[in-house]
């Protein structure tokens, strides 16, 4: 061995072990299976399930794949438990790997499951079992989402969610309808704390589907489910500012928002989602590996994502009266945006708009441009100053 | 003799490392979308012509769509001659002439034309060129409307014209902030001039 290679050696935990007296080589030993068995506890299970190779909604299903696997990496990691991912897609998209999933998958009573799958789905018309749907596995269709769910409930964690971005219509051939949505690369800047309260401070099960009995869910080949892209943004935000949020609250807002992206869909084309809490509140632990808490938390923002779009396209709601109109954005002005604030206009991308200019000049404008039906308040790309009134928002006008 | 080829060497080095001076061209796509930006403006800018001439709207109303159709304008341009200008249209009269107005005392013009009632529509889809970039180092577009001006006086169609105009659009490299401009250029438009006038049977 080379003399930097014994220098090296000295240092390790090999050669202190080796030098150590009998005693202390027990109790090193029972530190580190401690360290080793402590470690395999508090997993967060990630079992996603994707049709990455299918025809129609493959592409979008791959975007799905990618942002929800990095999404429920850094869940894990803000909340110190170990990640156990596990991806059925490609040709292991099918019954016999979801089975072997369910019965080789070994849990701990610490442990999360966020079960995801992102494929087609439907609702038989011959069954009324279950208003959430039937998995479309195509070696098998007799798996459903709430029958896969109970399977994952069984498996006794602390919190077991189950979500489905999947169409539920009543014709079981149907194919998945695709519209238009772009999925982002979304940066987060989670607050540990918030996360945990969501991921740790409830026992039980959460059960969710992109589409209610009858419907089809919807997606685009740039950003994949449209569910699934809303339920990303509502945890984005939650996790950014909301310390009060609770499961409810983050589906519903994640409705909301999925209602936000359709809105330029047809009635028929529109679908809502329905999910199921069966949670109670439970003792938080500890976190094994906690994020540092933020020496300043960031501001949140004076009014919620919802009521921001609602001020906008009231603004271009030419039901109501002009005089109204411009009493309300002069109302409303100074309470929402900074002085000199902006606004960043996008026609294809929100992270290139193709104009910027002053709120003050733009919302006047609004009031006398008929051409204007509504708008898209993108919120991850608005900036909230310190008093947490907006100096930048990113929309995109709805003609 | 080395020392001042290695100095030299080091200098051209340099140089040569520096960014390019001039702005780079930007990507068809990106002019695609500035295309479509030009296009909504111009949608819009007819849209407020017919608030402001519409006279069952409210005198604030009508003036928020002056301020608003002034907005999409330069404020002012130098000249051929060096001579800094406001932006001007072409009205065509009744009588067939074409006359060249100041844009804003053409706007304050609609609010009180004499007609009892007027209707202004587009009797065409609006168009806008590609962008080019020209030797000021700006994109320029020029986009077409299609005017339909009724005039009634007593329920009666009194006046009735067509018109065809041409808008002038430049594209002017927008450095807003540090993380938005690198492609981003602020549309706005210039003079307008009539380019076809069609018949007006009501006259």
């Amino acid at each position: 061995m080379s003399y930097e290679g014994i220098n090296i050696y000295r240092h390790t935990k090999f050669y202190i072990f080796m030098k150590a007296n009998i005693p202390a080589k027990i109790l090193l030993c029972f530190i580190f299976l401690s360290i080793s068995i402590k470690s395999k506890a508090q997993t967060f299970h990630a079992i996603i399930l994707a049709d990455t190779q299918d025809p129609q909604i493959g592409i979008t299903v791959v975007k799905d794949l990618s942002s929800m696997s990095k999404r429920l990496d850094s869940i894990a990691t803000k909340i110190g438990y170990q990640m156990h991912l596990v991806v059925m897609s490609n040709q292991n998209f099918n019954s016999k790997a979801l089975e072997s999933t369910l019965q080789q998958l070994s849990c701990n009573p610490d442990d999360i499951i966020f079960f995801y799958y992102t494929a087609h789905g439907y609702s038989p018309t011959e069954k009324n079992d279950s208003r959430f749907p039937y998995l479309y596995l195509k070696d098998n269709n007799s798996f459903s989402l709430e029958g896969v769910h109970q399977q994952f409930v069984g498996k006794k964690v602390r919190l077991c969610i189950t979500m489905g971005d999947c169409c539920n219509n009543l014709i079981p051939s149907s194919a998945l309808k695709q519209s238009r949505l772009i999925t982002r690369g979304i940066t987060t800047t989670q607050d540990a704390e918030i996360l945990a309260k969501l991921f740790l401070g409830y026992r039980g099960s959460i059960i969710v589907s992109s589409a209610e009995k009858g419907k089809k869910a919807v997606a685009d080949p740039l950003k994949g489910g449209y569910y699934t892209f809303a339920w990303l943004e509502a945890i984005r935000q939650a996790s950014y500012n909301n310390v009060t949020i609770d499961w409810e609250h983050l589906l519903k807002d994640a409705e909301n928002r999925l209602q936000q992206v359709e809105a330029f869909l047809s009635s028929n084309e529109k679908h809502s989602s329905i999910w199921q809490v069966n949670v109670t509140p439970a003792d938080t632990p500890a976190p094994i590996n906690p994020e540092p808490a933020p020496v300043t938390p960031p501001t949140p923002p004076v009014v919620s994502f919802d009521e921001m779009n609602a001020f906008l396209n009231s603004l271009a709601n030419l039901k109501t009266p002009y005089q109204q109109r411009e009493k309300l954005r002069q109302q409303k002005s100074t309470q929402l945006f900074a002085p000199n604030a902006l606004v960043a206009i996008y026609i294809q991308s929100p992270d290139k708009p193709v104009e910027v200019k002053p709120i003050d000049e733009y919302l006047p404008t609004v009031l006398v441009s008929p051409n204007i039906k509504g708008f898209n308040f993108i919120e991850r790309l608005s900036r909230v100053g310190p008093d947490g009134r907006y100096s930048l928002i990113t929309i995109q006008e709805i003609r | 003799m080395k020392k001042t080829r290695i100095v030299l060497l080091l200098c051209y080095f340099i140089v040569g490392c520096m960014p390019a001076f001039a702005q780079q061209d930007l990507p068809q796509e990106r002019l695609e979308e500035f295309k479509e930006l030009s296009r909504r403006k111009i949608d819009d800018l007819l849209q407020f012509i017919r608030q402001i001439t519409d006279k069952s709207l409210s005198m604030d109303q009508r003036r928020g769509a002056i301020r608003s159709a002034m907005q999409l304008f330069v404020a002012t341009y130098t000249d051929e001659n060096g001579v800094e200008r406001a932006p001007t249209i072409q009205v065509s009269r009744k009588n067939g002439q074409v006359i060249t107005m100041d844009l804003k005392a053409y706007f304050n013009k609609l609010l009180t034309l004499r007609f009892e009632d007027v209707k202004v529509s587009s009797y065409d889809v609006a168009t806008v060129s590609d962008f080019e970039k020209g030797t000021d180092n700006k994109y320029h577009a020029t986009g077409n409307y299609f005017q339909d001006f009724k005039g009634y006086q007593n329920g009666q169609l009194v006046y009735h014209s067509q018109d065809k105009k041409k808008v002038a659009i430049t594209g002017e490299n927008a450095k807003v902030y540090e993380d938005i401009g690198a492609d981003m250029l602020k549309i706005y438009f210039g003079n307008i001039v009539v380019e076809e006038t069609k018949n007006n049977p009501a006259n």
